[in-house]
């Protein structure tokens, strides 16, 4: 009789667990995080994440020793060209923050000389956006894309190229135009 | 006698800024032959840059090392470098980035309160042999064991007991 009593009883306990399993696995949805930083311009202005809301934002963290983050400059050049300003913003902030406004000028300057002018974003980081965004193993060139809500959409550490993968790139390299296009439904 | 006078004025001028150009030519550092030690740097191992340089009061030399492939660099690292002899300095570093092809490195050095940087030079790193990870970094994501993990491990436990007592009695 005691044996009967207490078989359904531990028969429940495994079956709750088990439940609380699944339902573990179902609560895993991540709530939506609208994100805000702030930068400075090249001009000394203060601007913000969501100075930009109703864009799809592009945050390229970078340093103007990083030669990688030189040839991100040029995809995300390519970016630039082939998407609406009401729809796309590329916010380039250089997070070494031992380089100074007139450095950053010069980099830009120099991309100009040769051809390629460089016409969004660019600012300098107090530390605050390379502590909250950096990505992985903390190097850069660094890409991080909040949709036009301001929700962080997508991250990646390393070259990304626009769409099409230029001769002597891996074939593998991350695409931003597959991600990019959906959010701009 | 004006005419001696600004003569005078004329020579003695000069030399006040003759005096005060000197003063300020500093002279500039001179950077001596760089060792790296090993010669042929692996991914992820201890290596020692070595160098010799001298210029007037040196106070300090930093070596700015960044790891980078093609397409990444890791942050620089700003690190003081020491006297290990009269103008001979000197520091060891680990290597960090576990896919890193290569490492960048310069100077620089404050003398007279004055900072000069040297030209960045590139050495390439060989990979790690096949099969050896040598404390790699390699961050593949959460691999811990989860909460769903842990509570069915539990569940399973608990049924084996359930039966196997069962089976006893």
């Amino acid at each position: 009789m005691n044996t009967s009593k207490k078989k359904p009883s531990a028969f429940l306990l495994v079956c709750m667990l088990l439940a609380l399993t699944f339902l573990a696995g179902c609560t895993q949805e991540k709530p939506l995080i609208l994100n805000d930083f702030s930068f400075t311009t090249l001009s000394g202005e203060i601007k913000h994440l969501s100075d930009y809301r109703g864009k799809v934002v592009i945050l390229d963290m970078w340093a103007t020793w990083c030669q990688p983050c030189q040839i991100q400059m040029l995809e995300l050049r390519k970016v630039y060209e082939n998407y609406s300003r009401n729809d796309v913003e590329i916010l380039s902030i250089n997070i070494d923050q031992r380089e100074s406004t007139q450095l950053i000028q010069n980099f830009l300057d120099a991309f100009k000389n040769h051809g390629y002018e460089l016409t969004w974003v660019f600012g300098k980081d107090d530390g605050s956006i390379w502590d909250a965004y950096k990505v992985g193993n903390g190097g850069i060139p660094a890409i991080c894309i909040f949709d036009k809500k301001g929700a962080i959409s997508f991250s990646h550490e390393g070259l990304a190229v626009f769409s099409d993968i230029p001769e002597g790139f891996p074939q593998d390299i991350t695409k931003l135009a597959p991600i990019i296009d959906p959010l701009l439904k | 006698m004006n005419r001696k006078k600004i003569g005078i004025l004329f020579i003695v001028v000069l030399s006040i800024f003759g005096a005060v150009v000197g003063n300020t030519a500093a002279e500039e550092p001179v950077l001596g032959p760089v060792n790296i030690t090993p010669q042929n740097p692996t991914v992820l191992s201890d290596i020692t840059i070595t160098a010799k340089m001298s210029a007037e009061d040196m106070q300090e030399v930093h070596l700015i090392i960044k790891e980078c492939d093609a397409s990444i660099c890791k942050i620089e690292r700003n690190l003081t470098m020491n006297e290990k002899s009269q103008g001979t300095y000197e520091v060891t570093y680990t290597l960090s980035y576990d896919k890193a092809t290569y490492f960048t490195y310069y100077f620089a050095i404050n003398s007279a309160d004055s900072w000069t940087k040297t030209n960045p030079v590139d050495v390439p790193l060989l990979p790690l042999p096949n099969g050896s990870t040598n404390g790699a970094n390699d961050n593949g994501g959460n691999q811990s064991p989860g909460f769903e993990l842990i509570v069915v491990i539990v569940a399973v436990g608990t049924l084996l007991i359930l039966f196997g007592k069962k089976r006893y009695k």
